[in-house]
């Protein structure tokens, strides 16, 4: 659907965006990095806001830029906070529907539609002015989804939502990307985008560190063994029985004595063992955990390396 | 490089603390170093002065016509020019003329002075802050008020050095030995009224740009009638109503011109050459009564620093 | 799409709010009408009539123009809510026109508002003028909004350079000598109204009403021009805005 092909952006002599290729396809898709690493300007470069310095931005096979045809397939939600504050969110949505075309009368409909959806149906005659920062996110969200886009790009979607609010807004996201649509959303709560999405783009200093499924690329982090946390009241007898095993490289006790991290470069094989360890050795393991198997410590290795 | 985090000593500060009664000049402080580096404010300050430099370069000509030439002729013809030439009245006319680049200074210091704060909540910060609303307010128009005050007083000063230097001889100090001083009057109480009054437009709004064009709208409009009552007054061959007189400074610039011809005790002249020949009709109108006027512009300072006043608040309920 | 846009631009433009200031402002200038002709027994109301009209209306006219077109594009940018407009699937120029007309409108009824105050204040023979000086107000909204709004997609930070053009080149250029008022679009609103003409035993009133370009300038000379500059300055300024960018900015004017 968003096709970026060698993709550069520069802001006088700082290099906003660098050489970047990738496709986004059907589902959601969560642009990760730190303050500064590109994500606004990726996000401006595919809704044809900026046009690239060097590079193409294609949206279904059509460039972006001035090219008014692409937004009816493109939905954005930005992340600034600024509306017509004197409208109320009503009003905002139904006027940016007609702004894509609809007759009043369909405008109508479909901004009630969406306003139930994001759950403001209730308090969208007020005046924007009045509402909280959540409110506003979901007005945001609305008028991204009222022209029932193929794609629709988020930036910060989660900043300012209760925690219910963020669920409701995840679930929301989710079914979106049930029906087909394409959904890439930016943000830096990397525990919820990971509720959200395995597929991720990670960008640092604006280039494109990594992008896929986040199981795959953390198989292909070579530098950083997996760390695989087991607990046990006896962990020397079973740290003692794992150290002999050819695919174990390093093991370490937690000072409380409960359990013990063991680092390997082949965790699949080394949870195929476990099952064998402890019903045919009777090894006292009671549970198993992965602390680096996590979005967070992916994007920490990555971003270091 | 080391991590800086490793370092921890910077959060905990024991050093002195600024007593309270600064708190206004940083605010103020910024105001100014931000006016400072801005480029059309240098440009505004520099055609603010345009009269003097233009004064400076006919009086060096004429000087060096007089002086330079041997003849008799061109001396008597110098020496007329500059009897003509009523000092008090250059200085009417330099602080007349700045005032329409001084309304764009005006507006580039001011207008977006608490507009702008409104609109990015920056009173939050600032109100949250051991900073009162008087210290905010004082911070704001010190802010103002020093940067038009040096804009108006460098080229005055400079101007009256140069002429206390060059045209001595020709009754400079003489005529006028407390010219210096009344100008500085002048331009205090013309940098307090439009730092006031544009504080109060700013605080209005939460655009910079609206409230700006507000202000100019106020000057221009208000201007319109020193203009209607200056052709009235041309137009009656010394005869209009009594009003006209005092409509004429019924404008933003014309209180500030009432008031300088009020303190300098002038009426003006002709610009350049200067001399006031002829009947009533051509001459100009006359200095409005100095308690009256200094009444007026101070009522409306304080009533602008007041509106200001009610106007700051952290937080606006929006119903 | 471009009509609705037209009309709930306008509609924002002319809400009642903003209606209020400028109906309180012809107000003014009612009473300010009432009280020059009152101090001035001596002239005829339409003299009065001409120097009102051809010095407050056509100043207050391009303050409106600086203040509706600004709000064309540069107030978008600036609130940051451009990005709004620019996703909708709508060409760029036509957003442009749509808007632009809109404020050409909001700034045509003000100045029309504040042309009915004057008449009203000055009454008797100035309502015979009135036709002639509302076309050349029509034709100063479409003219100075249009240009404004070309300065705003150029320079960020417009007013301060549109009120410069407005009361700096507009006020002093037409009344330089030679052939300066030929580059002033004052001159050719004056020369539609042959205003100059009207009075011409009044020289101060002349001088402020342009003397020399009433001369020169026909009515289909301004017409022509003020036509021509129009559309010179909304098809450049579409074609600008379609091909440049406009992000919001983080910085407040």
């Amino acid at each position: 659907m968003i096709q970026l092909q060698n993709a550069s952006r520069w802001y006088g002599q700082v290099m906003g965006v660098n050489d970047v290729t990738c496709e986004i396809g059907p589902g959601v898709t969560a642009l990760l990095g730190m303050n500064g690493a590109g994500k606004s300007t990726l996000m401006r470069l595919i809704t044809g806001q900026m046009q690239p310095t060097t590079g193409s931005v294609m949206v279904d096979g059509e460039s972006v830029f001035g090219n008014p045809n692409v937004y009816r397939k493109l939905g954005y939600c930005p992340e600034i906070d600024d509306f017509y504050e004197h409208w109320s969110g009503r009003k905002f949505v139904t006027h940016l529907a007609r702004l894509t075309g609809f007759s009043a009368a369909e405008a109508k409909s479909r901004a009630e539609r969406v306003l139930a959806e994001v759950g403001m149906a209730d308090r969208a005659d007020k005046k924007i002015a009045g509402y909280s920062k959540g409110m506003r996110q979901r007005i945001k969200l609305a008028q991204a989804m009222v022209h029932d886009p193929q794609a629709i790009l988020l930036d910060e979607p989660l900043n300012g939502l209760d925690p219910v609010g963020r669920r409701e807004f995840i679930n929301l996201l989710g079914d979106l990307a049930n029906q087909g649509k394409t959904i890439l959303v930016s943000s830096h709560i990397l525990f919820e985008v990971e509720q959200m999405t395995r597929s991720i783009l990670l960008l640092n200093r604006g280039r494109l560190l990594a992008s896929g499924d986040l199981g795959v690329i953390r198989e292909l982090i070579d530098k950083y063994p997996h760390r695989v946390r087991v607990e046990s009241h006896e962990p020397r007898r079973v740290a003692e029985r794992l150290v002999s095993l050819p695919f174990v490289l390093k093991v370490e006790f937690d000072p409380r004595g409960d359990a013990l991290e063991v680092q390997t470069r082949e965790p699949g094989k080394f949870y195929d063992f476990i099952p064998q360890l402890v019903l045919d050795e009777n090894l006292p393991i009671e549970g198993f955990s992965s602390p680096d198997n996590n979005l967070e410590s992916i994007f920490g290795y990555l971003v270091e390396a | 490089m080391a991590s800086p985090i490793a370092d921890v000593s910077y959060r905990d500060y024991d050093g002195p603390l600024f007593a309270a009664r600064y708190r206004w000049w940083v605010i103020a402080k910024q105001g100014i170093l931000l006016a400072s580096k801005k480029r059309n404010l240098q440009v505004l300050s520099f055609v603010s002065a345009w009269y003097y430099l233009a004064m400076i370069i006919v009086l060096f000509f004429v000087n060096q016509g007089g002086s330079g030439g041997n003849s008799e002729a061109g001396n008597r013809i110098m020496e007329g020019i500059m009897k003509n030439v009523v000092w008090k009245d250059q200085f009417l006319h330099g602080f007349s003329f700045a005032q329409l680049p001084l309304l764009l200074v005006t507006l580039v210091l001011g207008a977006g002075a608490i507009a702008n704060d409104n609109r990015s909540r920056a009173l939050l910060v600032y109100l949250s802050r051991p900073c009162t609303k008087l210290d905010y307010l004082i911070g704001k128009f010190v802010g103002i008020f020093v940067p038009i005050f040096v804009i108006l007083a460098v080229p005055t000063v400079l101007f009256y050095g140069y002429c206390a230097l060059s045209f001595n001889q020709y009754g400079f100090l003489r005529d006028a030995p407390w010219l210096l001083p009344q100008m500085l009057v002048v331009i205090l109480m013309s940098a307090a009224f439009h730092a006031a009054l544009v504080l109060a437009v700013s605080a209005m709004f939460d655009q910079g740009r609206v409230a700006g064009a507000t202000y100019a709208a106020m000057y221009f409009i208000t201007n319109f009638f020193t203009v209607a009552m200056s052709i009235t007054w041309a137009t009656s061959d010394g005869k209009a109503p009594e009003p006209v007189k005092h409509l004429f400074y019924g404008s933003i610039d014309g209180l500030q011109i009432g008031f300088c011809k009020a303190i300098l005790d002038t009426r003006g002249s002709r610009p350049f050459v200067g001399g006031q020949r002829g009947a009533e009709a051509n001459l100009p109108v006359p200095a409005p009564p100095l308690l009256a006027i200094s009444l007026i512009l101070l009522v409306i300072i304080a009533g602008s620093a007041f509106l200001t006043w009610r106007r700051i608040r952290a937080v606006e309920v929006v119903g | 799409m471009t009509l609705y846009l037209f009309q709930s631009t306008l509609a924002d433009f002319l809400r009642p709010r903003r209606l209020l200031v400028w109906t309180v402002l012809a107000v003014v200038l009612f009473v300010m009408g009432r009280t020059i002709v009152s101090l001035n027994p001596s002239s005829k109301p339409d003299a009065i009539y001409l120097l009102m009209s051809n010095i407050i209306l056509y100043r207050i006219q391009m303050l409106a123009a600086a203040i509706f077109a600004l709000q064309v594009i540069g107030a978008e940018v600036e609130q940051k809510t451009i990005v709004y407009l620019l996703t909708r699937p709508m060409p760029r120029p036509q957003i442009l026109l749509a808007r632009t007309l809109a404020a050409i409108v909001a700034v045509a009824f003000i100045s029309l508002l504040s042309l009915l105050a004057v008449a009203t204040a000055c009454g008797g023979a100035s309502w015979s003028q009135v036709p002639i000086d509302a076309a050349a107000l029509v034709a100063g909204a479409f003219a100075y909004t249009a240009f404004f709004t070309l300065i705003s997609l150029f320079i960020h930070k417009a007013m301060t350079i549109c009120l410069m053009f407005a009361f700096g080149w507009e006020t002093g250029i037409p009344n330089l000598p030679g052939n300066m008022f030929w580059v002033s679009i004052n001159s050719y609103l004056t020369g539609i109204t042959q205003a100059a003409k009207r009075d011409a035993t009044n020289s101060a009133i002349s001088a402020f009403a342009g003397g020399r370009s009433a001369t020169e300038i026909t009515p289909m000379i301004g017409w022509a021009a003020m036509v021509g500059f129009t559309l010179f300055c909304l098809i450049l300024g579409g074609y600008w805005f379609n091909n440049n960018e406009y992000v919001a900015r983080e910085d407040a004017e």
